[in-house]
């Protein structure tokens, strides 16, 4: 193909996909009825349409043509949700095991057991099961690869009971490893264990796979490589999570615990106190407000995340008006946040945006325009003005409703 | 009867860009929860015990801290501190023994006062954030992950260690380092030397993985995977404010529940 022709077929796609987002475009404005067509072939705005159409949002205009209906392309978002059916994965005489202890009460599962799971569907080969220790429900960790399940009355890392147990499965011949979720509680199980079995635990591991596990040491200069690691806790993100397969979650009969006696009883808990949103980072709040350009009223915006208990954070267009402090931005450049709700007021979803919420479990999201990326990526969306949403928010917060 | 003789483990921790030696950021940290507990209580004993050499320049930056005394059981630079440690605390005895979490050089496994709390039979909380109540029994508030802190009861003799959340050690004085003592001992325990544990080697450049994408989906789907990942595409509603309200707070409410 001569040089020539190569241009002229470039030139061709990019018409195609000019044409296409023209297309579209049009079909958007034909469907609201602003712009017909006349017998001549000439394009016919509706200028009424437009005017009625018009939406002013502080310094911002916007024109909002598809009234009430929602600007959601149908065959785009029925694409993303087309159901995958993941094969049941069955492991009948597993050679070995890696046992994952899920901590803490009979909650849901959390993003640190999330991790904990994909790194034992990395470290897995042939003929290996993931056996899960939890107190909670085992129908829960099915669509995490989890093939064998051990329920056990208590999953306190502060019980010593709960040690017993953990240790008595780890004692098994055939475990390969043993994986705790780097939390505190977490960590202090997987000393404990370690101290009882008599080995190098590997704390906070950053790199794990094939090689091993990789951990810092020598004050964060060096890295140490344990070859055949057994007791491991796994920092956030060090593995990708990936699930091809949902887990069997058969029931395994219970071990009997050997009663050691180790004197922990002498330890109680008082009660558990949460910190005030504004007293820790952004990162580690699992409630979060975050206002975008659409939020006229800071300050009354901040107390209302204050009253509510939730962090306040915003987007980069609000940190460069100087109306939150840098270190609230939430984004690309900003923070990464992974709060279990996340409440967009006013913000439309800038791609740099949307990466610093990726982690969010659940997203709500206040805009005025039906067209903004946001609600993409929202679990629940409202069409409403963010102030206006702020204002009854406070007057609910002082009915008591929130509290 | 309230703790009478507080017992500091104290390590050496190390620049990480100069490499210069100095003082342990969590053993520093542990040091200065207990200088704050015996502001309050006068008649509080405290003692500092490093196992290492008794001439390492960075025993002055924890005598300046206004630590008076600092016992080093003399141990070699390859050899293993828990025997030393443990015969020493065996015969001293003390109620409260603290340290930070971790130490900073060598392998910060972190497993020090584990091994200690096993052979000594005293129960052990780690990442505590400050001491609340130094009574007969001492409540303590323990940091945990998400802004969570956790009030507990221990009976003393037993092993706190203090995690990042404590309280930033006040800076060494150089009078003050120059008017404190360090007592070196040799002992009569094992000497057994350190473990090989695992191999060293440079700190490489921690990657952060993305969530997996699967290779077979469409570009579109890759694409959304990298720019929206988790949930998303939702109903939108077409509420009235105090509709929008009531929502959120029934999902602040649904927060709650499963904490």
């Amino acid at each position: 193909m001569s040089e020539r022709a190569r241009y002229d077929l470039k030139d061709v796609w990019q018409t195609r996909a000019q044409q296409g987002r023209r297309r579209d475009m049009r079909a958007a404005r034909q469907h609201s009825g602003e712009i017909g067509q006349a017998s001549s072939g000439r394009k016919r705005v509706n200028r009424f349409k437009r005017r009625a159409g018009f939406v002013q949002n502080g310094e911002r205009r916007r024109y909002d043509l598809w009234k009430d209906e929602v600007a959601l392309d149908g065959a785009r978002t029925k694409r993303l949700e087309k159901k995958r059916v993941r094969p049941v994965r069955i492991v009948e005489a597993p050679k070995s095991y890696i046992i994952c202890a899920l901590l803490g009460g009979a909650c849901d599962v959390s993003e640190r057991d999330i991790e904990m799971f994909a790194v034992a569907e990395t470290l897995r080969t042939e003929n290996v099961a993931v056996l899960a220790l939890t107190a909670g429900d085992p129908q829960a960790l099915r669509a995490y690869g989890v093939d064998r399940v051990a329920t056990l009355e208590t999953s306190s890392a502060l019980d010593p009971s709960f040690l017993n147990r953990v240790e008595a499965w780890a004692n098994m011949s055939n475990v390969a490893q043993i994986l705790l979720p780097d939390t505190v509680d977490g960590r202090s199980l997987a000393r404990r264990l370690a101290v009882r079995l008599n080995i190098e635990p590997v704390i906070g591991a950053h790199s794990i796979g094939d090689h091993g596990a990789t951990r810092r040491g020598f004050a964060d200069t060096s890295d140490l490589s344990f070859v055949t690691p057994k007791v491991i806790t796994v920092h956030a993100e060090t593995v990708a999570r990936r699930f091809p397969y949902d887990g069997e979650v058969r029931a395994m009969e219970e071990m009997v615990a050997p009663s050691k006696s180790q004197d922990t009883g002498s330890i109680r808990i008082e009660r558990e106190v949460q910190l005030g949103p504004d007293k820790i980072a952004l990162e580690e709040a699992r409630v979060i407000f975050s206002a975008g350009a659409g939020v006229a009223n800071i300050d009354a915006f901040i107390s209302t995340a204050n009253d509510l208990n939730a962090a306040a954070g915003g987007t980069r267009v609000l940190c460069d008006r100087g109306e939150l402090p840098r270190d609230r931005q939430i984004g690309a450049s900003g923070r990464a946040v992974s709060a279990d709700l996340y409440v967009a007021f006013g913000l439309s979803g800038a791609t740099q945006h949307l990466q610093g919420i990726e982690k969010c479990a659940r997203v709500v999201a206040i805009n005025i325009d039906a067209a903004a990326p946001i609600f993409q990526r929202s679990d629940v969306g409202i069409l409403a003005d963010a102030d206006k949403v702020l204002a009854a928010l406070r007057e609910g917060a002082d009915n008591g409703v929130g509290s | 009867m309230s703790p009478r003789r507080v017992t500091i483990l104290v390590a050496e921790g190390r620049h990480p860009v100069s490499g210069r030696s100095r003082r342990a950021p969590l053993d520093a940290r542990a040091a200065e929860l207990a200088l704050q507990c015996t502001e309050r209580c006068p008649d509080m004993d405290m003692e500092v015990v490093h196992a290492g050499s008794p001439i390492a320049p960075f025993l002055e930056d924890y005598l300046g801290m206004g630590l008076k005394k600092v016992t080093v059981l003399h141990t070699g630079a390859n050899e293993d501190p828990i025997p030393a440690l443990q015969s020493y605390l065996k015969a001293s005895d003390p109620d409260l023994i603290m340290c930070g979490d971790h130490s900073n050089d060598g392998y910060a496994s972190g497993l020090v006062p584990y091994l200690l709390a096993e052979a000594l039979q005293r129960p052990i909380v780690s990442s505590i954030e400050d001491i609340i109540d130094l009574g007969a029994s001492i409540k303590i508030r323990q940091a945990l992950e998400r802004g969570l802190r956790r009030e507990m009861v221990i009976s003393a003799p037993c092993i706190l260690t203090v995690g990042f959340a404590g309280p930033p050690p006040r800076l060494p004085a150089p009078g003050k380092a120059k008017a404190g003592k360090v007592t070196a001992r040799e002992g009569d325990w094992e000497q057994k030397s350190n473990a090989v544990l695992g191999r060293r080697g440079p700190a490489a450049a921690i990657v952060k993985q993305l969530d997996a994408i699967d290779p077979n989906a469409s570009a579109e789907e890759r694409l959304a995977a990298i720019t929206s990942a988790g949930s998303g595409g939702g109903e939108v509603l077409n509420s009235t404010p105090q509709e929008a309200a009531e929502l959120i707070l029934s999902e602040i409410q649904k927060t709650k529940v499963t904490l």
